[in-house]
């Protein structure tokens, strides 16, 4: 069977079947790679990340529990949460400056159909979110880029709607500022792509 | 109806695209955005930072990166064998570290002890030292 839900594939997952396993890879890998170069500031490490993950998805599918059971969760949300505690926790770990990080962006943060407008907005943007604190970079990513609710961000890191909502105050307001000089008729908008598929 | 400062929160934390607001205050945020012009030169604003965050949409990882990737992952699953010796290895660690950390004070325990004795030697022999020495009271106590 090619297809089926996330906890349905864990449970099997769970009992050792790594076709349920390669097909949740499968499913959530693309999306993982996104968030976690995204998150972590392209430092190159976000393969290690989603490893890890995926390796702890592993680990936790024996025991796993859905959101309809006692201590359970959505696997999306229990994933998530996986992927970006392991991106703060890397980030913890400073080993280049913003500028660097813009610098070394990888090919999946900037494709060859760019425009060179779009191309230099861009890389403004990804060096002033790099140099925001780790937590306020996880909140803006997961409400404005993966177009989750307040709530379901809210839980993928574990604190209430009104700290989520100040984390995305403090982290726009300091977009905002750093690039004021950006004029909006500067700003080249692409197709709205706010949700991943 | 909320008040402006309000809106302007909801506004900075979630940009200007009415579905991204909280359900609560949502209906709200829209009638306070028809009646007030500043209301609508706040929403302005934030829309021009949603345009901006909008040119780095969130792109999945394309097949070149995501199909080596997964083959890998799914390639190193850890076997039975070696979960098992994971968690054998967990309970081992469990106990010698209580261990190191009961030996470790009583050997700083120890290591206190006789550094103030050699001090209250070197005491003896060492004008240099003698800042470093114990009182005589303090040998009474200790000894």
């Amino acid at each position: 069977m090619r297809d089926g839900s996330d906890d349905e594939l864990m449970r099997r997952a769970g009992r050792g079947d790594q076709t349920a396993y390669s097909r949740l890879v499968e499913r959530h890998l693309p999306r993982a790679v996104a968030l976690a170069t995204r998150i972590a500031g392209s430092r190159g490490d976000e393969e290690e990340i989603v490893q890890e993950a995926f390796l702890r998805t592993w680990l936790k599918a024996p025991d796993w529990r859905d959101e309809r059971q006692p201590g359970g969760a959505r696997f999306t949300t229990w994933f998530t949460r996986v992927v970006v505690n392991l991106c703060i926790d890397r980030r913890r770990k400073p080993i280049m400056s913003p500028l660097d990080l813009a610098a070394d962006l990888p090919s999946t943060e900037i494709s060859g159909f760019d425009t060179v407008a779009q191309g230099e907005t861009r890389n403004r943007l990804l060096a002033a979110l790099a140099a925001l604190p780790e937590r306020q970079r996880a909140a803006l990513t997961l409400c404005h880029w993966d177009g989750m609710t307040n709530i379901e961000a809210s839980e993928v890191l574990g604190i209430s709607v009104g700290a989520l909502e100040s984390l995305l105050v403090r982290a726009r307001r300091t977009l905002r500022d750093s690039l004021a000089d950006l004029a909006p008729d500067k700003i080249v908008p692409l197709p709205k792509t706010r949700t991943m598929p | 109806m909320i008040t402006l400062n309000r809106l302007a929160e909801i506004l900075d934390a979630y940009g200007a695209d009415p579905d991204c607001w909280p359900l609560e205050d949502r209906v709200a945020a829209l009638e306070l955005l028809a009646q007030s012009a500043e209301a609508r030169a706040l929403a302005h604003r934030a829309g021009n930072l949603d345009a901006l965050l909008d040119t780095a949409p969130l792109t999945p990882a394309p097949p070149s990166v995501a199909d080596p990737l997964a083959a890998r992952i799914v390639a190193q699953i850890p076997t039975a064998e070696i979960l098992t010796l994971r968690r054998s290895a967990k309970v081992n660690w469990g106990w010698p570290n209580w261990a190191a950390l009961a030996a470790a004070a009583v050997a700083g325990l120890v290591v206190g002890w006789s550094g103030l004795n050699i001090g209250a030697g070197y005491a003896a022999g060492s004008d240099l030292l003698d800042p470093l020495a114990p009182t005589a009271a303090l040998e009474d106590i200790l000894w």
